[in-house]
Parts: structure tokens; C-alpha cells; sequence
């Protein structure tokens, strides 16, 4: 992941994306307890000049360049299949902006908000997203009051609400 | 030690050290897969694989 993480700050400081900041399953390893996965889930923006047309054929052929190669939706990078996701919503976007420094093995780098990953995994939905939301909420790892702002923010306070109906009753 | 414990105990490792663990438990699952010790197809084996 070191390797992998210093490629990539390099692809940023070479222009060829904007900020970026770690989601998925990797995303919330910084704030859970880890659980396994295959790959590293990367939004990202492009650069402002990039115009109206957005492609993700430059991060590919840049990381194509430096020894990635194309695997199915990823792009191998030092071991690592990343995906890249550029944002498709506000949503997003603020998770993006808002996301958290830190570091890996002394590599720079930043991961979505807790509350932002709840609010991402409750708008995608799917069951292990649910589960997802579940472990952030069992291990005390979202700040309540901070996702209500959030969801609120975005318009997710009725699906919250039916969520927590379904399964969070007395927690 | 308790799964609670176990779990609260991991939450509060530094990033670097879960992403160690993370790498292993990735290595792990890649191991699986190329043993062919998982049923069904090799689409299903990556389905199956990916946890995120």
C-alpha cells in the first residue's frame, strides 16, 4: 500500500488528478476494525483545466506508464487493484473536500470521513453496505450529531430514519 | 478474549499497522482462490473475494 499510495501522490503532484481521498473497504479500516478486501477504492477529481469532457484515461495511461497494469474495473498498482471513482453527486464532492489526513508507513495521504463513508454506504444501498453502516455504528465510530448534518445536508434523512427502523431499534 | 474487545482492540491500531493486516488478509484470499479450494466458477471465486 506504501508503494502504491506514493505512486499515486506522485500522479497528483504531477497534475494528472486533483485531491483524492480513500474510500471502500480500506476507507473505513481507518476507523474500524480491519476487515478483508481486494482492492482500494480512490475518488478522485480532476484537475480544473481538464473541461467538459471527463475521462479517466489519463490517471490509467499515467499509472499504464509507471508499471500498472488493467485489470477488469482496476488498475493494478504495486499490488494494489485500485478503482478509481470520480464523484457523482454533492454528496460525494464534500467527502472529497472534507476528507481526513493522515499517513501510511509515513506516506501522506487522506481518507473519506467516518460520517461521509455511513452517508456514501447509505445512498449505494446494498447489503454490505448495510453491514458496513452497522460496524460503524456498533464500534462507536461515527460521530451522531456530525451524520445527521451530513444526511440532512444531502437529502438522506428519510432513507437514515427507515434504516435505523429496520435495524437499529434500541441500539 | 471477547469478539467486542477483539474488535475495539484492532479499531484502535494505527492505520499502518491495519493496513499490514489488511495486505495479509488479502494475500490470504488470494492464496484461497488460486488453490481452487473455493466452488464454482473463477468469476464466482472474484465475486466471492471481494468483500468491498
Amino acid at each position: 500500500m506504501k508503494a502504491t499510495l506514493e505512486l499515486i501522490n506522485q500522479m497528483q503532484a504531477d497534475g494528472v488528478i486533483g485531491k483524492y481521498a480513500i474510500g471502500g473497504a480500506v476507507g473505513a479500516t481507518f476507523y474500524l476494525a480491519p476487515a478483508a478486501t481486494v482492492d482500494l477504492d480512490l475518488f478522485v477529481t480532476l484537475p480544473k483545466a481538464s473541461g467538459l469532457l471527463v475521462s479517466l484515461s489519463p490517471i490509467y495511461d499515467y499509472l499504464k506508464s509507471h508499471g500498472g497494469t488493467e485489470q477488469d474495473e482496476y488498475i493494478v498498482v504495486k499490488e494494489w487493484p485500485v478503482q478509481f471513482l470520480m464523484p457523482g453527486n454533492a454528496l460525494q464532492e464534500e467527502a472529497v473536500n472534507q476528507a481526513v489526513s493522515t499517513s501510511v508507513e509515513g506516506v501522506p495521504t487522506r481518507v473519506i470521513s467516518a460520517e461521509h463513508l455511513v452517508a456514501i454506504a447509505l445512498e449505494t444501498g446494498r447489503a454490505k453496505d448495510h453491514t458496513r453502516i452497522l460496524q460503524f455504528v456498533e464500534q462507536g465510530a461515527v460521530d451522531r450529531n456530525k451524520l445527521k448534518a451530513v444526511l440532512e445536508r444531502h437529502g438522506l434523512s428519510t432513507t437514515w430514519n427507515q434504516f435505523e427502523r429496520k435495524f437499529l431499534q434500541g441500539a | 478474549m471477547s469478539k467486542p474487545k477483539l474488535q475495539a482492540r484492532l479499531a484502535a491500531l494505527s492505520f499502518s499497522e491495519k493496513i499490514k493486516i489488511l495486505e495479509k488478509l488479502r494475500d490470504r484470499e488470494k492464496a484461497i482462490a488460486a488453490s481452487g479450494l473455493r466452488r464454482g466458477s473463477a468469476a464466482g471465486q472474484k465475486k466471492a473475494s471481494k468483500r468491498n
